[in-house]
């Protein structure tokens, strides 16, 4: 069982809200890279924030436990992350995870976050919430788990 | 006239695939994909981090004198074969339990039971061995003690002596819930040898993995209609993922969960209550997992207002045979089983419930098949002896 994009190519995110605003911001989040990079790096932008993440293990299975090593970084002139938060669900199902993750930061916008358990296969929609001061940023990545 | 060439077109279509349909059944790349998911089976023998004698020999042996012994029970009446009988596939064919009174809840068989990671229908317990516990001490089940469990070890000389040889000290020198929580892992130990055997479908899906077309003819053809509605319509295998035939999580479907002596049965969301609550829980200073991947799920699990009402999906190796069905043990056999989901009451799923569970409606022979299927999951595993000498080695 492997983790794929749900109908569109590997490394693709899906930006939950405000498309347009997330198009014409994203060339200033361009600038900024987080400093996780590989072949199974996933990259998620958002207009002042661009996040990178990679599952361990990389091939998410039905049923088992997996965890997230992710970077986030700021565009110029965009806050500090405060903190974070993962979360998913599967849109269809109209349900969300039976777990809730934890997440560790490790400094210099690099985090870990543990306990993520996919309990069906199918569409799933990860969600990575930023939060720095008043401001809220979602970005979302559509998963396929078989 | 284009419609007609092309009805023509498709009759010799068939016509011509007929024979080879008969001799490999055909599958698309998805079926196949998912009728693969189902297997290998067997799987590598359990192994729990969690309890230091997983899978030890010594251990194996006494917790198999344990789970016959009646004496651990509060009035020396009953042992844990009471309920799992091997003679009945380790359940023991009751809609509800009985112990020392009927019970809530259908007593779920062993087999495959050291696979799992929740116990019970709610997933009251995080660990087979401290599942093992609760029946011990449990007033409507066996009715024990911890200091009534660990008087009849230190005063049985047999017992004692398989204790060294497991845990590395006497019992006398071990205080009652050591001896206990010792007894649960021993007992833990033993069922995890409880794996089915193979299967007619095992055989079929190992069949289509290394594309042995006389093979997979040998599989009956209504199983393989009802596999097609179990991975397809059905949607069975959304839950009942995996080789296990199961996801190991729980869920709402629909089944009424009022208990017979009043009150509901709130399923996961107590079981929830329930394992943060023990003091046996992985979080605990019981796990023997030094390094802590054990304590992930218990330590993350969630507690939801969809919780309530919510059961183990059971695995379905050897379900023909494991009848009556569901956790309160309504529904007689397969067919009902297959008619629950073919006539779901939408009404009793919660409003804020999943979305996956519509009426299948399925006729006459989807239903025959699908019952066909369920019945090739079934192993041939020569009846249950005890292997246990009479006297510690």
């Amino acid at each position: 069982m492997t983790l794929a994009g749900a109908g569109r190519p590997m490394g693709l995110p899906v930006v939950g809200a405000g498309v347009l605003t997330v198009l014409a911001a994203a060339a200033a989040a361009q600038a900024c890279q987080p400093s996780l990079a590989g072949e199974a790096v996933r990259v998620l932008r958002a207009p002042a924030y661009a996040v990178a993440y990679r599952t361990e293990p990389r091939d998410v299975a039905v049923g088992a436990p997996f965890a997230i090593e992710l970077a986030v970084c700021a565009a110029a002139g965009a806050a500090d992350v405060d903190t974070l938060a993962v979360d998913a669900e599967m849109p269809a199902h109209r349900h969300g995870m039976n777990y809730r993750p934890s997440v560790s930061a490790h400094g210099d916008g690099r985090y870990r976050v543990e306990g993520l358990l996919f309990h069906m296969p199918g569409h799933w929609r990860l969600t990575v919430e930023l939060r720095a001061g008043a401001r809220v940023e979602r970005l979302a990545d559509d998963l396929q788990i078989e | 006239m284009r419609a007609l060439l092309a009805t023509l077109a498709a009759a010799a279509g068939i016509l011509l695939a007929a024979p080879a349909v008969a001799q490999a059944p055909m599958l698309g790349e998805a079926e196949t994909r998912r009728v693969l998911a189902h297997g290998p089976w067997p799987p590598a023998p359990p192994h729990d981090p969690s309890n230091r004698v997983s899978g030890q020999p010594a251990a194996i042996a006494l917790g198999e004198r344990l789970f016959f012994d009646r004496r651990l029970s509060g009035d020396g009446a009953m042992a844990c074969d009471w309920c799992h009988d091997p003679a009945r596939d380790w359940s023991d064919g009751f809609a509800r339990g009985v112990g020392k009174a009927t019970l809530d809840r259908n007593t779920p068989a062993l087999w495959n039971v050291g696979l799992q990671r929740w116990f019970g229908w709610g997933g009251g317990h995080d660990s087979l061995w401290s599942q093992s516990l609760r029946p011990l001490l449990e007033p409507r089940e066996m009715g024990g003690s911890a200091a009534q469990v660990a008087a009849r070890v230190r005063g049985d000389a047999d017992l004692a002596c398989r204790y060294r040889q497991v845990f590395g000290q006497a019992p006398s020198s071990m205080d009652d819930t050591g001896l206990l929580i010792a007894t649960g892992k021993a007992l833990a130990a033993f069922q995890e040898t409880l794996v089915s055997g193979r299967t007619p479908f095992d055989d079929f899906r190992d069949a289509l993995a290394r594309g042995d077309a006389a093979a997979m003819a040998r599989y009956p053809q209504d199983a393989l209609r009802g596999l097609r509605i179990f991975i397809g319509k059905g949607s069975c295998s959304t839950c009942h993922v995996g080789p296990l035939f199961t996801n190991g999580e729980f869920a709402d479907i629909g089944v009424p969960f009022f208990l017979a002596r009043g009150g509901v049965d709130s399923g996961r969301h107590e079981g929830i209550r329930q394992v943060r609550g023990s003091a046996f829980n992985l979080l605990g200073p019981y796990n023997d997992d030094p390094g802590g991947a054990t304590r992930l799920r218990t330590r993350h699990v969630e507690l939801q207002h969809r919780n309530f009402g919510e059961f183990k999906v059971p695995s379905l190796r050897n379900v023909a045979r494991t009848a009556p069905y569901m956790h309160n043990g309504a529904l007689a056999d397969l067919r009902d089983v297959v008619r629950h989901y073919s006539e779901l009451n939408e009404d009793r799923l919660h409003a804020d419930g999943e979305r996956i569970l519509k009426p299948l409606r399925l006729d006459a022979g989807e239903t025959d098949d699908l019952i066909a299927f369920l019945s090739t999951l079934s192993d041939t595993t020569p009846p249950f002896r005890r292997r246990v000498a009479d006297t510690c080695p």
